[in-house]
């Protein structure tokens, strides 16, 4: 294993006497069936308040940070999101690709749990560890029913939403975006 | 016998002929032979039937005319006053004889072969030829088409490639995602 790969070894600690599980940063652990944290999510869609799940999303990402250091963004995007992908198989969250398209950087996970039916907890949940990632918001919005989530900056979210849910497959949402000249 | 089965062939041979002529000629007179055959007495209609009848395994009765229309209708038949005068004016059998029309005497033999319960030629003519409609169900032609043409090039072409990954860093991957808008 590589420095910059991430370790899991010993990343749980069972302590069965005291009824705890804690993560390596000491945080504790609640270990919940998919079955149980399916409806939680779908109420919390419901509600529209995905915060908890952000909130899961942005310890993950501070794992990440935490072990590559903080020049996070001068990294290989191999090595940063492989650290990413890495965490989220740890709390079998899936199995975590990346796709250019074009400039567009699109998070596909496998292996998804099914927790709401238009993925939007997973949304909330790359879009918090990208965020802490890389100190800025970011924002992950489902573009396909594959899985696919296209980072994006959050003030044009709610339209790469609106197009997907008009029927634009990935390829046309991302067809519909430029770049500003210059960068 | 023989003479009236020379006969029957002859104008079987006739028949072919004025089909495979254009409908500019005269399409007139399909009853000639009929009345020529009405003219005899029923007895020799009835030989003619049962020659008919046999006959049928060796030529194919064709339809001449919609069953739908009139029969004056189906076969363009000009209202005919007097036979004609020899059997070479002839044309294509399986016209209905209209009644009332031709000389008396024909009257009278058609009067009698009813009375006696006995099928005229042309009726047997014209079951002969709704047979034929019946059986000749529409079938399907398959048109041919080129073959698939093989290409002897790339059927695609890549106009527009990803942005070099070499030396990319993970922050300058993120800024690119993030700084896409709506055209």
């Amino acid at each position: 294993m590589s420095e910059s790969q991430f370790d899991p070894n010993l990343f749980f600690q069972f302590d069965l006497e005291r009824g705890e599980v804690r993560a390596r940063d000491g945080s504790r652990v609640l270990l919940l069936s998919q079955d149980v944290l399916g409806p939680l999510i779908g109420t919390a869609v419901r509600s529209g308040d995905l915060t908890a799940v952000r909130e899961l999303g942005n310890q993950l990402g501070s794992y990440v940070k935490g072990h590559l250091g903080e020049s996070v963004e001068d990294k290989s995007p191999a090595i940063v999101l492989g650290n990413v992908a890495d965490v989220l198989a740890l709390y079998g969250w899936g199995r975590l690709r990346v796709e250019q398209w074009g400039n567009a950087l699109v998070l596909q996970v496998e292996k998804l749990p099914p927790l709401d039916q238009e993925n939007l907890a997973v949304a909330a949940l790359l879009g918090g560890a990208l965020s802490t990632l890389c100190s800025r918001e970011v924002a992950c919005v489902p573009v396909g029913s594959d899985n696919r989530y296209l980072v994006v900056d959050p003030n044009i979210a709610e339209r790469v939403w609106a197009w997907f849910k008009g029927g634009n497959d990935i390829a046309s949402i991302v067809s519909k975006l430029v770049a500003p000249e210059g960068s | 016998m023989n003479t009236q089965v020379e006969k029957l062939e002859e104008l079987l041979a006739r028949v072919q002929k004025n089909r495979a002529k254009p409908q500019t000629a005269p399409a007139a007179r399909p009853l000639a032979a009929d009345r020529q055959f009405a003219r005899d007495s029923a007895d020799s209609v009835l030989e003619r039937e049962r020659i008919l009848r046999e006959k049928r395994s060796e030529v194919k009765p064709q339809a001449l005319f919609d069953l739908e229309s009139t029969p004056s209708e189906a076969v363009g038949e000009p209202e005919i006053t007097q036979p004609p005068d020899s059997i070479e004016e002839a044309a294509p059998m399986g016209g209905p004889i209209p009644k009332k029309t031709g000389t008396p005497l024909e009257a009278a033999v058609e009067n009698h072969m009813e009375s006696a319960g006995v099928a005229t030629a042309a009726s047997s003519m014209d079951e002969i030829a709704i047979e034929e409609v019946m059986n000749d169900s529409v079938q399907p032609i398959a048109l041919p088409t080129e073959p698939i043409a093989k290409p002897i090039k790339a059927v695609a072409e890549v106009v527009s490639k990803h942005p070099s990954m070499q030396e990319l860093t993970f922050g300058v991957l993120l800024k690119r995602t993030l700084s896409l808008r709506p055209r």
